[in-house]
């Protein structure tokens, strides 16, 4: 009889088990808008209690980086034009890490184009194409240079132009959410805060994302992975057309127009949020040959997706194995 | 009944009423699916449009409007397709047999879409 019970009971076990297993635990998603776009937060649901500190994290960071809070140390930079204003040092890190992106990319990304983003109006919405003579004026408040830091006192000044982290700031909120979600041991989390993709699990089950096709509804294509973070830079994000000519948000600091690369679409999977959030628009800017250089050569554990404005897709680092068919 | 028989009984019931439960839990789906004699075709959810597909005794329309869809028109006599309503859960379906067209929900199970 005991025989009898243990097998069976055996048996029993692993049926609950492989039942119990087959169900993903059960997840909570919720939603705010926050730095100015959307945030869709699913999570396991017994750390749903997470929400609150992403949520007093994604304040945080729009009372220091957002260029339209009065408050924070961006508007105060911006505004007090050759003034030193008073930072903290998560502010000098990500103004640096920037200018080494800058210096890195050989200026295709630029965090000093504030008032460039503004004349073309992708700001309000108010837009309009600048003259020659007006972007010559624009272009003194580009250079790097214009950027100061002091470091012993913690302050930061421009000469001229103004700061916008928009390239990279979505990122950086990623990775401060990541090292929640590792405090907490969360189990499962997929964080989309407007497009920008941070999923989180155990390292065994895949996530699956997909890419949006730049020019139809639906997708492009779709990857999965493990865990980290997908950064999609596009040219459908913020436009407006002219006799048939579109003019997007994604400036190519040379010309002070929107970038022509041939490129229409960038996706950039990496572990780190802000460098992938920083690489898709350089990426853009750089173009195909270039950028596929750029990216093998600096940052060889990045991949990326370009998709050119043939909608041929290019896969570089070994992005091709992430494509679910 | 043993002891040993009930208890399996038990975990059994409990096991199914789980089933039961997650089927019934059923999520919005993100695709409405249209198949026809000549191939299945796919359409967003989220969006709105009215589909014109050829069956084999006419023309249907399909609507698809806040998420959901349904047989708008078709030239079959009874209408149960029309009748059928709208449909949105994945899994949901709505068929024309005289007219051979089948539409029914299905989901992408992404976990995110980066845009």
């Amino acid at each position: 009889m005991w025989r009898r019970f243990k097998y069976s009971g055996i048996g029993l076990f692993i049926i609950i088990i492989i039942f119990f297993s087959s169900c993903s635990p059960k997840m909570i998603t919720k939603k705010g808008l926050y730095l100015g776009t959307f945030l869709t937060f699913t999570v396991d649901s017994s750390h749903s209690y997470v929400y609150n500190e992403v949520s007093e994290i994604l304040n945080k960071i729009d009372e220091k980086f957002s260029r339209f809070n009065k408050d924070s140390f961006v508007y105060k930079i911006n505004n007090k034009k050759g003034e030193w204003v008073k930072v903290d040092e998560e502010f000098i890190d990500v103004l640096k890490f920037s200018i080494h992106m800058n210096e890195i990319s050989d200026g295709a990304f630029n965090p000093i184009l504030g008032e460039v983003e503004k004349e073309w109006g992708f700001y309000d919405g108010n837009y309009k194409i600048p003259s020659g003579e007006e972007l010559k004026e624009l272009r003194k408040g580009t250079d790097i240079k214009n950027i100061l830091i002091d470091k012993e006192e913690k302050r930061v000044k421009v000469v001229a132009g103004e700061l916008d982290f928009g390239g990279l700031v979505k990122g950086y909120a990623l990775d401060l959410i990541k090292n929640l979600l590792e405090k907490e041991k969360v189990k499962r989390c997929v964080v989309n805060l407007g497009g920008n993709i941070l999923v989180f699990g155990d390292g065994k089950e895949e996530f699956k994302i997909g890419i949006r096709h730049p020019r139809e509804a639906g997708l492009i294509v779709k990857i999965k992975i493990l865990s980290g973070t997908v950064s999609t830079s596009g040219d459908y994000e913020n436009y407006f057309a002219r006799d048939g000519v579109r003019y997007h948000h994604i400036i190519d600091p040379t010309t002070l127009k929107s970038a022509r690369s041939g490129v229409i679409e960038v996706t950039v999977i990496s572990d780190d949020g802000m460098l992938g959030d920083a690489l898709s628009t350089t990426l853009f800017v750089l173009g195909i040959e270039k950028g596929e250089r750029f990216l093998i050569k600096n940052y060889p554990q990045v991949k990326a997706i370009i998709v050119d404005k043939n909608l041929n897709k290019h896969f570089i680092n070994g992005a091709m194995d992430l494509i679910v068919p | 009944m043993k002891l040993y028989d009930k208890i399996l009984l038990i975990v059994i019931i409990i096991l199914l009423l789980t089933s039961v439960v997650l089927f019934l839990n059923k999520r919005e789906g993100d695709f409405l699916f249209i198949k026809t004699d000549l191939g299945i075709k796919k359409y967003p959810l989220n969006q709105e449009v009215i589909i014109t597909v050829k069956g084999r005794i006419g023309d249907a329309e399909i609507e698809i409007k806040d998420g959901k869809a349904r047989f708008l028109h078709s030239p079959c006599k009874k209408k149960i397709c029309e009748k059928r309503g709208w449909i949105s859960k994945e899994g949901e379906y709505a068929i024309c047999i005289p007219n051979g067209v089948f539409i029914w929900i299905g989901g992408d199970d992404l976990d995110a879409i980066s845009e």
